[in-house]
C-alpha cells in the first residue's frame, strides 16, 4: 500500500480521503433522513408518492411481482392468490388513462385515490377508482 | 495544521457531505417511473358530492338519507370502514381532494378522518360517483 500510495502528493491523498469520508457520511446520513421520513409519514401530504404511483402502475401491466414487492410481506399462498387476482381483474379491462386525485397522509398512514378510465372486453367504457391505504410505503389495502 | 488547512480540509470534508446528499436523492428519485398513461383533466369539486361530504363531517343523517337512496347509502356505509374493518364513529373531518369527469360522469374523491369504534384513530379513501346531479355509486 506504501508503494501505491508513495507517488500521490499527501496533500491530495488527504483531500481526496476527506472529500469521500464527507461524501460517504453526506449519503448516509440522507439515507436515514429519508427512511424516518417516510417510516413518520412527515411531509407525505405533499404530492403523489411514489409508492402509490408505482403500485397502480404495476397493478394495471399485471406485474405480479413488482405488487408484492409494494405490499407488506406475505405467506406464499396469499402471494398466489393476490397474482390470481391481479390477472383476472387486468384481463377484464384495459387501461386507458389513469388520474391521481389526490391524497391525505395522518403519520404513517396514507390514503391516495386514484381513477382509471378502462374499456372492458366487450368495448364499454367507464371510470374505476381506487383508493389505496399505505402505511410505511407499502399497500396494505386497495378499495 | 495551520488554520489555513483545517479551513481547507474542513470545506472538502462539507462539500464531500453536500455531494453525498446529492448522490443519495439522484439514486433515490431515480426510481419514480414514468406513467405511460394519459391523465384525465381534473374538475372542480360537485355540488351534490360536496353537501354529502358536510352532511357526513355534522353527522347530519336527515339531510344524508335526503341526499342517497338506500343501496348507495349501504356502499357508503361500506366505504367508511377503517383499515381494520371498524365503522368511524367519531368523524374529525371531510376533505375534498379531487375530481375528475368522463363523459357525463363525475368521480370526487374525499378523505374521512376520524376514530374508529375501537377508538383507533384513522382516515379512510371515498368516491361518489355522480351523474346528471345524482350520486349513483360509491367506490364503484
Amino acid at each position: 500500500m506504501g508503494r501505491l500510495t508513495r507517488w500521490i502528493p499527501p496533500i491530495i491523498a488527504t483531500a481526496v480521503g476527506t472529500m469521500l469520508v464527507g461524501m460517504l457520511v453526506g449519503y448516509m446520513l440522507a439515507a436515514t433522513v429519508s427512511y424516518v421520513i417516510t417510516e413518520r409519514g412527515w411531509f407525505a401530504n405533499s404530492g403523489e408518492p411514489p409508492e402509490a404511483r408505482a403500485f397502480m402502475l404495476a397493478y394495471l401491466q399485471r406485474e405480479a411481482e413488482n405488487i408484492a414487492a409494494l405490499r407488506p410481506q406475505q405467506d406464499v399462498v396469499s402471494k398466489a392468490l393476490a397474482e390470481q387476482m391481479t390477472q383476472s381483474t387486468a384481463a377484464q379491462a384495459k387501461a386507458l388513462s389513469l388520474t391521481y386525485l389526490g391524497g391525505q397522509s395522518q403519520g404513517p398512514l396514507s390514503v391516495q385515490v386514484y381513477a382509471v378510465e378502462a374499456r372492458a372486453n366487450d368495448g364499454s367504457q367507464g371510470l374505476i377508482t381506487y383508493a389505496l391505504t399505505l402505511v410505511g410505503g407499502k399497500v396494505v389495502l386497495v378499495r | 495544521m495551520s488554520e489555513g488547512r483545517a479551513i481547507f480540509v474542513l470545506s472538502l470534508f462539507i462539500g464531500g457531505l453536500l455531494g453525498g446528499v446529492l448522490t443519495e436523492r439522484i439514486v433515490n428519485s431515480s426510481g419514480v417511473r414514468e406513467s405511460p398513461y394519459a391523465s384525465l383533466d381534473r374538475v372542480e369539486e360537485p355540488r351534490v358530492t360536496a353537501e354529502v361530504a358536510t352532511a357526513i363531517e355534522n353527522t347530519d343523517s336527515r339531510t344524508l338519507s335526503r341526499l342517497m337512496d338506500t343501496q348507495r347509502l349501504q356502499a357508503l356505509q361500506q366505504a367508511l370502514q377503517s383499515p381494520l374493518d371498524r365503522p368511524i364513529a367519531d368523524v374529525r373531518g371531510v376533505k375534498f381532494v379531487g375530481a375528475t369527469a368522463r363523459g357525463t360522469r363525475v368521480v370526487a374523491a374525499y378523505i374521512l378522518s376520524g376514530k374508529d369504534m375501537g377508538g383507533t384513530d384513522s382516515i379512510v379513501g371515498f368516491v361518489l360517483d355522480v351523474e346528471n346531479g345524482q350520486i349513483v355509486g360509491v367506490n364503484d
